[in-house]
């Protein structure tokens, strides 16, 4: 882990702009040193928000608190704070050359003329982009700017860095190893990081922890495993994947769910319910069959087996007692939640 | 085939408008060397008329110049901040005041030199100071730069751009000249063009504005083609656009550079 490493502490922070929409109800987060937080939550959740708060870029409602390491930055401009920052759209400087770009904050701290270099040629190689430092922004393709933006963002050696779905504007194939990228740097580097998406498996893959948010609140911090495993309510279990309602366990306080791969298909003997394939979806690794058993809602269930699934078919369901995944129905509707 | 003759058609009648404008120019502009407008210019080439255009007429030369630059230097002083606050808001509040600081656009120059000596005529060192003359240029030009700042500032997301620039340190002072001002520079470019040159030309406003001492050289051309021979006028006019046409080219040129980009 880096040693320099910042952790940050948020009190009671809320948002509500100056039209009266409450994008933040009041939360409490606490991100440890050289940790990756991922914000994950459908669009218009406050992620962003939640992000320019931490930034300094909008200033929290009377009584919240931002600490980095116990050091209370709630004003604090975001020109002291010492965060390196990538935007969505990258907002690199178009009047500026790539190593222009990459040297600014450095220039700004007003380091000697020899350090700056350094850092130049460092970051130029670890972003794999030396043949582009002379470039004109214009003259870059979509990944290229995401990497100058990135190198741009680390090359101040920040206690924080903030990104903001740094990757919603590439193409599928490019954003895939990208992620790996990222992801590897975060690694490498041991930066406190916080990352927003609405991408769920970006954040899977990214986050030591995620922060799940709906309308404004936090609704559950967790690794991705106990996320995607143990959602507290509906709406993390839909969030993070799909999810089918056990047709058969039935108890007015609790709702049982199972994953599609949670499911197995056996021998009728063993099944705990039977089902009609509705439809067949072959995507090579696996098929995802739409099956109907007598329910309004279609149950999917996803299958490695090599068999030939056909529209039509009956076949048995049987899900591990240890897969169902069992909410108390009335944390449906759960309220800010603690944080552990 | 049919084709080519309108082509032909439309190209002679295109030559015959631009000669129309065109000729009138050049014959202004030659009748400033010759010895006798009257007799051609057979009678001989001087730059006699020259000469005494610079003898009688140098002051208002000076003063236009010096009216036009120190309009500049107000409306980039004024132009360009008010054109980024502005920028930044988009508020009500913010569309009403700039629909107030363009409105001279709209009013006639003799509308607004008349308010200028209601309002300010009786302060007489004021009054008959080239000062009275530059308030009403700046006014007048002023909108001109700031919508030419606003036009570029409005098509660059230069909010981000500025809260990146803070996000590595960079304090306001540091976003706005190394960020805001490199960023718009194709703008204040434009709008600086387009001030000097209005001011050299403006003669609406002026010719209210002014008084015996202060005479800028528009005023004093309408004064020589009155009171001169043919041949000081036209000299004079050959002096205006010697000074005005390369401006008018730069800002063809700089227009024709921003398009491209
Ligand atoms: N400057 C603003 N003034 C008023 N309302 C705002 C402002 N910025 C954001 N909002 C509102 O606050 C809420 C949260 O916005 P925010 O941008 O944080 O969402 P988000 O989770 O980042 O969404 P997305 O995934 O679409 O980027 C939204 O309802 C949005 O309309
Ligand atoms: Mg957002």
């Amino acid at each position: 882990m880096n040693p320099t490493a910042t952790s940050i502490k948020l009190t009671n922070c809320a948002k509500t702009f100056a039209d009266g929409t409450q994008a933040l109800k009041p939360l409490n987060l606490t991100v440890k040193a050289g940790e990756t937080i991922v914000l994950l939550g459908p669009s218009g959740c406050g992620k962003t928000t939640l992000l320019r708060i931490i930034a300094g870029l909008e200033a929290t409602d009377q009584g919240g608190e931002i600490y980095f390491n116990q050091q209370n930055m709630t004003s604090i401009a975001i020109e002291k704070r010492n965060i390196g920052m990538v935007f969505q759209s990258y907002a690199l400087f178009p009047n500026m050359s790539v190593a222009q770009n990459i040297v600014y904050g450095l220039k700004i701290r007003k380091l000697k003329p020899q350090a700056i270099k350094q850092r130049l040629d460092e970051m130029l190689e670890m972003m794999q982009i030396e043949a582009l430092a002379h470039r004109r922004i214009d003259q870059l393709s979509g990944g290229q700017r995401q990497r100058v933006a990135l190198a741009r963002a680390i090359a101040v050696r920040p206690n924080l860095l903030l990104l903001d779905e740094p990757l919603t504007a590439l193409d599928a194939s490019l954003r895939d190893r990208l992620r790996s990228e990222i992801s590897e740097l975060l690694q490498k580097l041991g930066i406190t990081s916080i990352y927003v998406t609405h991408d769920q498996s970006e954040a899977m893959a990214l986050a030591d922890r995620i922060v799940v948010m709906d309308e404004g609140r936090i609704v559950q911090i967790g690794s991705p495993y106990d996320i995607y495993h143990r959602p507290k309510n509906e709406f993390v279990a839909n969030f993070v994947g799909n999810v089918n309602q056990h047709p058969h366990v039935f108890n007015t306080d609790y709702l049982t769910l199972f994953r599609p791969e949670d499911a197995e298909i056996v021998e009728p003997s063993k099944g705990e319910f039977e089902a009609k394939i509705m439809s067949v979806l072959f995507l090579g690794d696996k098929s995802r069959l739409t099956l109907d058993c007598g329910f309004k809602k279609p149950i999917y269930v996803d299958t490695t087996l090599r068999q030939d699934f056909k529209t039509g078919m009956t076949i048995s369901i049987y899900v591990e007692p240890e897969r169902l995944i069992r909410l108390k129905t009335t944390d449906n509707s759960s309220a800010a939640v603690k944080e552990s | 085939m049919r084709n080519k003759w309108l082509f032909r058609a439309q190209l002679i009648f295109t030559l015959l408008v631009c000669s129309f404008l065109i000729v009138p120019v050049i014959l202004s502009a030659l009748a400033g060397i010759t010895q006798n407008f009257f007799l051609g210019i057979k009678s001989g080439i001087t730059l006699h008329w020259l000469g005494e255009v610079w003898q009688l007429y140098s002051g208002t030369i000076y003063l236009s110049l010096l009216i036009a630059i120190w309009c500049l230097i107000a409306t980039l002083a004024i132009g360009v901040p008010a054109a980024y606050v502005l920028a930044k808001q988009n508020g009500k509040l913010a569309r009403f005041i700039e629909e107030i600081i363009v409105l001279p656009i709209a009013i006639p120059g003799l509308a607004i030199a008349l308010a200028l000596i209601i309002n300010y005529g009786g302060f007489r060192d004021f009054r008959t100071s080239w000062g009275f003359i530059l308030v009403g240029h700046i006014l007048y030009t002023l909108p001109f730069m700031l919508r030419s700042v606003l036009a570029v500032l409005s098509s660059t997301n230069f909010h981000e751009l500025e809260e990146s620039a803070a996000s590595l340190g960079a304090s306001f002072w540091q976003r706005f000249f190394t960020i805001i001002l490199p960023n718009a520079k194709s703008g204040i470019l434009a709008g600086a063009l387009m001030v000097v040159t209005l001011s050299i030309g403006e003669f609406n406003l002026t010719w209210m504005l002014h008084t015996p001492e202060t005479k800028t050289l528009p005023v004093g051309l309408a004064d020589s083609y009155a009171s001169m021979r043919l041949e000081v006028a036209s000299a004079y006019t050959l002096i205006f656009f010697v000074m005005i046409i390369p401006l008018l080219i730069a800002m063809q040129k700089l227009s024709q550079k921003t398009n491209k980009v």
